[in-house]
């Protein structure tokens, strides 16, 4: 009886581990055919148009989006549109950039997502995981050549640009560029948010490399600056959240524009100040890419389209968003709520985002050895 | 005359009573906070906040998809732990009893799941469950079947500690003896013992599923959205609404735990009618 | 009976095992996820970054886990001596807390001890203010995890603080025991079993913790799963590799405090 039991126990985990690794292997080599709903014909010739596109995304009856929630940029404007003009449904599933992607690859035998919205860096990063299908949409031509890729894989559909956030309940002088809040005195701190994992806080280093003299390549100057700061015990540890800033957590945070100037709407516009640094910031891009194994592909190329048309353009603009195409005439009490241009004189753009890539590869590491090490 | 066992009792008692309100208020703290916030207008840097309403109870209450959100949580959960105890509590159980010796690795077992980072297992599980014959990725069942993982380990130890409290192997021996199959013996004498455990278990399983996100989010998503993944999205949007949320969302399992341990209470009295447990001192404090 | 496992057994393999395997499987991959190699565990096991993450998250987990299972063996113990109502509300008020953890405590800890908390601000002005302390530090996480840890543990250890019947304290009380020696010799030997096991919980559910200390800290304080968190998943260029090692090794650190667990159990019995 002992001699039985005792190598039942072993034997019984080794078949388990032997079934586990068996079926682990099988099920990564699973290719398979995967049930083709790939009718696309981005590349080809004619693209359709926004007219073409409705029946036959009206056929399919919904779209599902990830990363793409109405509280961002005023998405929700735009799944509401699509509803009501075309009774497209919609339901979304907020997740960051790479999460999309993954969803995207790992869920190809039995896709469930159609549409994302990406940072324009993760824009490469999907297409060479072959996640996505092109599909270049009427307004091509309108588009600028950085914000678009070659064939269409992915599109830039709104830009953002760093900029701060500040409470004028909390701080007495807010900061117009970066000097200001290096010198604040201790008045305050800066909220920068989680430079390893959110593109928004990797751009505000960035932003802060590029008004100082260095670029995508070159992250030294920013790095340096966030370094003095924290050695001054002026960087905060708390995330940039919206209920942060409500509970007085945050005095100042470096902000997407459209995020800074949609949370001051939000709580109270009155008490906030936003404003881009004056030395200089970055301009950034958020491009969709639509799920090369998509379930509803037609109506995820009417969505692209949609977001990209003049409608569209102006709900990303109410979501305090800059559209991408320049020539979109925008109402006056939208456009009047936008930062004024003069700002922006100094915001410069990535010029090379496969550079930009291998920065923020290192990008994390860096800030944990150089600047968090010095946070008080 | 002098009890020295009562008067220990009645110092005792004071002391219980002291320890209990101690450890209560210090845990209820942090929710009334979160209460006072919810319905706060605004609560910046001051000691209390600036003024009070109801505003964002009522914007609460009429958003439709919160309610479902609800609904979508308590079924996956509640599907989930009654699979689970099902499956668990007899399995356990044989283990305990039978095979003493593979006790050692179920406890390296349901170490597991704490060390597989969410992410990890959702995507995995995507591409194991999206193809085949069990393409069940994207429905109910994959996140079903994903919870029964993440609420083993404590499932486990509930039913461990309670089959140990019971000297369960005791129990069996004496069923037998009176005549009783193995079957009837766990049903009718080991069970209704445990079932303070069982349902210390399955409370505390629901509250972990009820909590749990990045499962719900990348398994099902925005396709099933439970109440955390509509909580989650509020976070990033305003604090007086999650507040209001994560409030809300306490009261209704405290109505619900109160009522399940009602139920449970009234059943294992009549099963305990004649059973020898420490259950249910009718009288006052016992300190 | 050896059938009443299979369903167990089943699942195991089918929701744990397959994705163990294939995490496993992933940590001896290079970067690019082909190959075998150890380099992801050198590298996880040597580089400072890492090796500061397990140390802290396993200090955190410690204390975090000892001071909760202490004051909830005095807690359960308590509710124990109250009457049957009294009880169930009682372990219903504390296991409702057991739903609170992540974002949302997180923010309630802001709320009343963040910079501009309820509390601070309250220390502040009674003159008090050495009793503030920074919350979003290594610290601060202790005092959180803490919190949190405690309504898990009284759950756990109360059937057991149940078990120990009122007789035995009166019977050891007229032999002349006096309390302390009570539990010294009858109590604390019958719960301890339940304790170890109890005390491996509670430190497997603190390694494993992240909302929480994300929503408080973002990365400013080195956790273990926060370093696998910022490898797999958010807008980072993933390094899945080395995010698998990562986890392997907070489970193998897992089994390493279980087996720790049930050597000073051994101990302990040898020893009375």
């Amino acid at each position: 009886m002992q001699e039985k039991r005792q190598w039942t126990k072993p034997m019984m985990f080794g078949v388990m581990l032997v079934l586990a690794f068996m079926l682990a292997a099988c099920g990564s080599n699973k290719g398979g055919a995967n049930s083709s709903s790939e009718g696309d014909n981005g590349g080809e010739d004619k693209i359709l148009t926004l007219e073409e596109l409705v029946p036959l995304a009206q056929k399919e009856g919904k779209v599902v989006s990830v990363g793409m929630p109405d509280a961002w940029a005023n998405w929700e404007e735009t799944w509401r549109d699509l509803k009501e003009k075309y009774n497209l449904d919609h339901s979304d599933t907020d997740m960051g950039s790479v999460d999309e992607i993954n969803k995207f690859a790992a869920e190809k035998n039995n896709p469930t997502a159609d549409i994302g919205d990406v940072g324009i860096a993760f824009g490469p990063m999907a297409v060479e995981k072959g996640v996505t299908q092109p599909f270049k949409t009427e307004y091509w031509d309108e588009i600028p050549d950085w914000a678009k890729d070659k064939e269409g894989h992915w599109i830039v559909g709104y830009t953002g640009s760093i900029a701060f956030l500040c409470n004028k309940e909390l701080v007495s002088k807010c900061p117009k560029s970066w000097a200001d809040v290096e010198n604040n005195g201790g008045e305050y701190q800066l909220a920068v948010g989680d430079v390893a994992g959110a593109a928004q806080a990797q751009n505000g280093v960035l932003a802060a490399a590029l008004a100082f003299g260095g670029d995508e390549g070159n992250i030294d100057p920013g790095i340096e600056y966030f370094k003095r700061l924290a050695q001054k015990g002026l960087i905060s540890k708390a995330d940039v959240t919206v209920p942060n800033i409500q509970k007085g957590e945050v005095a100042v945070a470096i902000l997407w524009d459209f995020n800074a100037l949609g949370y001051r709407e939000q709580i109270d516009p009155d008490k906030f100040e936003v404003a881009i640094p004056e030395e200089g910031s970055v301009i950034s891009g958020y491009a969709t890419i639509i799920n090369k194994y998509a379930p509803h592909p037609n109506a995820a190329k009417l969505a692209r389209t949609y977001i990209l048309s003049d409608a569209g353009q102006i709900n990303l603009a109410k979501g305090f968003a800059r559209p991408i195409r320049q020539n979109v005439q925008l109402p006056e009490e939208v456009a009047a709520k936008l930062i004024p241009s003069e700002q922006y004189k100094n915001v410069k753009p990535v010029k090379d985002y496969k550079v930009w890539e291998n920065t923020v590869k290192g990008l994390g590491e860096r800030w944990l050895e150089e600047v968090q090490i010095h946070i008080k | 005359m002098s009890n020295p066992a009562r008067t220990a009792r009645s110092k005792g008692r004071w002391w219980h009573i002291g320890v209990t309100s101690v450890v209560l208020a210090v845990l209820i703290i942090p929710l009334l906070a979160t209460f006072l916030f919810s319905i706060s207008t605004v609560w910046q840097n001051t000691i209390l906040p600036d003024g009070l309403t109801l505003e964002w109870y009522g914007r609460l209450f009429s958003d439709e998809r919160f309610l479902y959100a609800i609904g979508r949580s308590f079924l996956v959960s509640a599907v989930t732990v009654v699979i689970s105890l099902a499956i668990m509590v007899p399995a356990i159980f044989v283990v305990v009893l039978y095979f003493p010796g593979l006790e050692k690795m179920l406890q390296s077992v349901v170490l597991l799941p704490f060390a597989l980072p969410g992410v990890v297992t959702a995507v995995g599980l995507i591409k194991i469950y999206s193809s085949g014959p069990i393409a069940i990725s994207g429905t109910i069942w994959i996140l079903i079947g994903a919870y029964f993982i993440v609420i083993m380990p404590y499932v486990y130890q509930s039913t461990r500690n309670s089959l140990r409290s019971i000297h369960a192997a005791q129990l069996m021996e004496a069923a037998e003896v009176l005549g009783a199959g193995k079957v009837k013996a766990f049903v009718f004498v080991i069970l209704p013992n445990i079932m303070p455990g069982m349902m210390v278990a399955s409370l505390l399983s629901f509250s972990i599923l009820f909590s749990e996100f990045v499962l719900a989010n990348m398994l099902v998503g925005g396709s099933y959205e439970v109440v955390q993944v509509y909580l989650h999205r509020m976070l990033a949007t305003d604090g007086h609404m999650s507040s209001a949320i994560v409030f809300t969302f306490f009261v209704i399992i405290s109505l619900l735990f109160a009522l399940v341990l009602r139920i449970g209470r009234g059943k294992s009295r009549k099963m305990n009618a004649t059973s020898a447990t420490p259950a249910d001192n009718e009288g006052g404090v016992t300190a | 009976m050896l059938l009443v496992l299979v369903p167990f057994v089943f699942w195991l393999i089918a929701f744990l095992a397959l994705p163990f395997a294939g995490m496993l499987i992933s940590s001896f991959q290079h970067a690019d996820g082909q190959g075998f190699t150890f380099a992801q565990y050198v590298k996880a096991l040597t580089h400072p970054l890492y090796t500061q993450s397990l140390l802290n998250s396993v200090w955190l987990s410690f204390v975090s886990s000892l001071v909760g299972l202490v004051i909830a063996v005095f807690a359960s113990y308590s509710f124990t001596r109250f009457s049957a109502k009294t009880r169930d509300v009682l372990l219903n008020i504390s296991n409702i807390f057991n739903n609170f953890s992540g974002v949302p405590l997180a923010f309630a800890f802001m709320i009343i001890l963040g910079t501009n908390g309820m509390f601070t601000l309250l220390f502040d002005k009674l003159g008090m203010g050495f009793l503030n302390f920074d919350l979003r530090s290594l610290k601060g996480l202790i005092v959180v995890y803490t919190y949190f840890q405690i309504p898990l543990a009284i759950l756990l250890v109360y059937p057991s603080l149940y078990a120990i019947r009122e007789e035995w304290k009166e019977s050891a009380a007229l032999l002349g025991a006096s309390t302390w020696q009570f539990w010294r010799y009858i109590g604390v030997p019958v719960l301890l079993p339940s304790l170890v096991g109890t005390f491996s919980v509670l430190f497997a559910n603190a390694m494993g913790a992240l909302a929480t200390a994300y929503a408080l800290t973002v990365r400013n304080v080195n956790l273990l799963t926060i370093q696998i968190n910022s490898l797999v998943t958010g807008d980072v260029f993933p390094r899945q590799e080395l995010g698998s090692a990562l986890a392997v090794v907070l489970f193998v650190i897992l089994l390493i405090a279980l087996f720790i667990n049930e050597k000073m159990l051994q101990l302990v019995r040898k020893g009375s």
